[in-house]
């Protein structure tokens, strides 16, 4: 009966541990009195606390990006040069108004917004060119890109004066603005999700050649197109430029290399913040 | 062995279950948990690229962020913890309008709405759903204390009342095309409403029944307006020129032709009203800060000898020199 006792004893005790051991991080001077008003002291550790839980993952997540964006993407001289005409043409715009406009973005002064504002934006545009570089294989077959004309028209009579236009050798640009519904219809990069109609993106992928056919959809729209360029290894600088302003390739990008730089929590309440906004963060 | 396995055979197999359950759970439990880690003393809250970030850093980093935003947030509510106490009143609309903020958020949010409340409380520098009604009741004792304040320190609001010309103010709008070229049937209508007043009727009932205006529906009231409110200048004109219970004279806009009553001016009458703090605070922030700063003096305050902590929590304050 005595040892009955003791072995339930133990397994209680086994599961009070078992749910019991997560990191709760604090300062090292979490009592230091910071002010006192009547009969109430606030110390740095209830600071360090009221902090934690109002910026404390959005502070965590930034120096984590800040310090993926310096270890992938050194700041170059080139870095600096295209910071320092970024913030010329800033001046121009803005004159005397600058500070006023950075410091209502929540930084010191202009040098504070280029330092760790523009600076930190150029790399990461350099970061996801490098992701989609780095992962050209993948993002090629998902992607399918390849570069065309898709103008979209009116009827069947503009599609054959849009046709006839452009085999007599007629401006694309003047084409697009007498004919083009939306007026654009310029050279573009075409993806496998393009948001163009089954049958356009059916011609897109078929097309062997730069010769404009036209394609008459199930919902009666109507397009000129012309694949001018069917291989992507042809475009991949071009692509990857573009691909690095898309939300879904930064979100990659950033999970990606802030993963790889080992990321890890060891505070149960930040993890669990961190899990509400940045789950692919966290293993 | 047969007579232990006949006398403890079935105790034997619940405890051979019980430690395997327990097994399972303590693993799983395992998988959940988030370590801690600590070097040299110092407790780590993440690392990246192999380095670690200690809890001091991010409090570095965080302070620079929004130290003294955060600090202005705690003292704030210690001084009013200590100087208003909570009344029923207060208990009862603070509850009253956490369920209607709850209401509010769970059609907005769905079954996330929680996550989302918290979120708003922690930039409050509160923790968790529990808190709500302590913020909301600390809201209505900001707003008890600002009007204690204001009737403590009459000069204060003369100051205000001057700058400003705080009042509420009520409409009978008579709507042209043309203002400058009224038509018959519009200066007959004007007519009409002359007439009613005349005949003693009250402002509010002539405005709901003849206003070409949303506001008829409110006895003609548009609320709280000051100078810096946007009505158009010839209303706002004569709107500020009107006292307590005045009517004007017929007002010409671009909407048409305005008879405008002032309704309250007087801060007997105005500070009736439930809105009134918040409708002070619209237009100058600082009477907050100094009902703050005022109370806190009384309360005794101490820096721990952090002069440089003062000054910028007065700056944040927007109080100036001569401030309390």
């Amino acid at each position: 009966m005595k040892n009955t006792k003791k072995i339930v004893a133990l397994m209680l005790s086994a599961m009070v541990l078992a749910g019991c051991s997560d990191g709760h991080a604090t300062i090292s001077n979490a009592n230091e009195k910071i002010f006192s008003v009547g009969n109430t002291t606030v110390t740095k550790g209830d600071v360090y606390s009221s902090l934690f839980n109002s910026i404390g993952s959005y502070v965590v997540i930034s120096d984590a990006t800040k310090a993926v964006l310096n270890a992938n993407v050194p700041i170059t001289d080139e870095i600096n040069a295209e910071a320092d005409e970024t913030m010329s043409s800033y001046e121009a715009m803005y004159g005397d108004a600058l500070d006023t406009m950075v410091a209502s973005y929540g930084y010191k002064d202009a040098q504070d917004y280029r330092d760790n504002g523009v600076i930190p934006s150029i790399q990461a545009k350099a970061l996801y060119e490098m992701y989609v570089t780095d992962n050209w294989d993948t993002i090629k077959q998902e992607k399918n890109p390849k570069k065309g004309v898709i103008i979209s028209v009116s009827d069947a009579d503009t599609a054959a004066n849009v046709m006839n236009a452009l085999n007599e050798g007629a401006e694309l640009a003047d084409v697009i603005s007498e004919y083009s519904l939306s007026h654009s219809g310029a050279e573009e990069l075409i993806y496998a999700d393009s948001d163009y109609p089954v049958e356009v993106m059916t011609m897109v992928n078929s097309a062997t050649d730069a010769t404009y056919a036209t394609v008459t959809c199930s919902d009666g729209s109507i397009y000129v197109l012309s694949v001018t360029q069917n291989d992507p290894e042809a475009i991949k600088e071009e692509v990857a430029a573009a691909l690095a302003l898309t939300e879904d390739i930064q979100v990659a990008a950033l999970t990606h290399y802030i993963k790889a730089a080992g990321f890890k929590v060891y505070d149960r309440d930040l993890y669990d913040t961190i899990k509400l906004s940045y789950p692919e963060y966290l293993d | 062995m047969k007579e232990f396995i006949k006398k403890y055979g079935v105790l034997t197999l619940i405890i051979c279950f019980l430690v395997g359950a327990i097994g399972v759970y303590a693993y799983s439990e395992a998988q959940k948990v988030i370590p801690g880690k600590s070097v040299n003393g110092e407790d780590i809250v993440y690392s990246i690229n192999n380095e670690d970030v200690s809890a001091n850093v991010l409090y570095d980093e965080m302070y620079e962020t929004n130290g003294i935003g955060s600090i202005y947030l705690a003292f704030e509510k210690a001084v009013l913890d200590q100087a208003v106490e909570t009344t029923e009143d207060m208990e009862d609309i603070a509850a009253y309008n956490a369920q209607q903020i709850i209401s509010n958020y769970q059609s907005s949010y769905g079954s996330d709405y929680e996550q989302y409340i918290v979120s708003a409380l922690k930039s409050s520098g509160y923790e968790s759903i529990d808190d709500l009604e302590p913020y909301l009741i600390t809201q209505l004792k900001a707003e008890e204390l600002v009007k204690q304040y204001l009737t403590d320190n009459p000069d204060v609001y003369a100051a205000f009342e001057e700058e400003y010309q705080p009042r509420k103010v009520s409409h009978i709008l008579v709507q042209m095309a043309d203002s400058e070229n009224p038509t018959e049937e519009e200066l007959a209508k004007v007519k009409e409403i002359e007439d009613a007043l005349a005949a003693g009727e009250d402002f509010g009932t002539v405005a709901t029944e003849y206003s070409d205006d949303s506001s008829a529906s409110s006895a003609g009231s548009l609320g709280w307006m000051d100078v810096n409110t946007s009505f158009v200048e010839s209303f706002k004109e004569a709107a500020l020129a009107l006292n307590e219970g005045e009517v004007s004279d017929w007002v010409v806009s671009e909407y048409g032709y305005h008879l405008i009553k002032c309704d309250e001016s007087t801060f007997d009458t105005l500070s009736q009203d439930s809105e009134f703090v918040s409708n002070v605070l619209s237009s100058d922030i600082t009477i907050k800060t100094k009902a703050i700063w005022d109370k806190a003096e009384e309360l005794g305050i101490d820096f721990n000898g952090n002069d440089e902590l003062k000054t910028q929590l007065r700056e944040y304050m927007l109080l100036e020199e001569g401030d309390n």
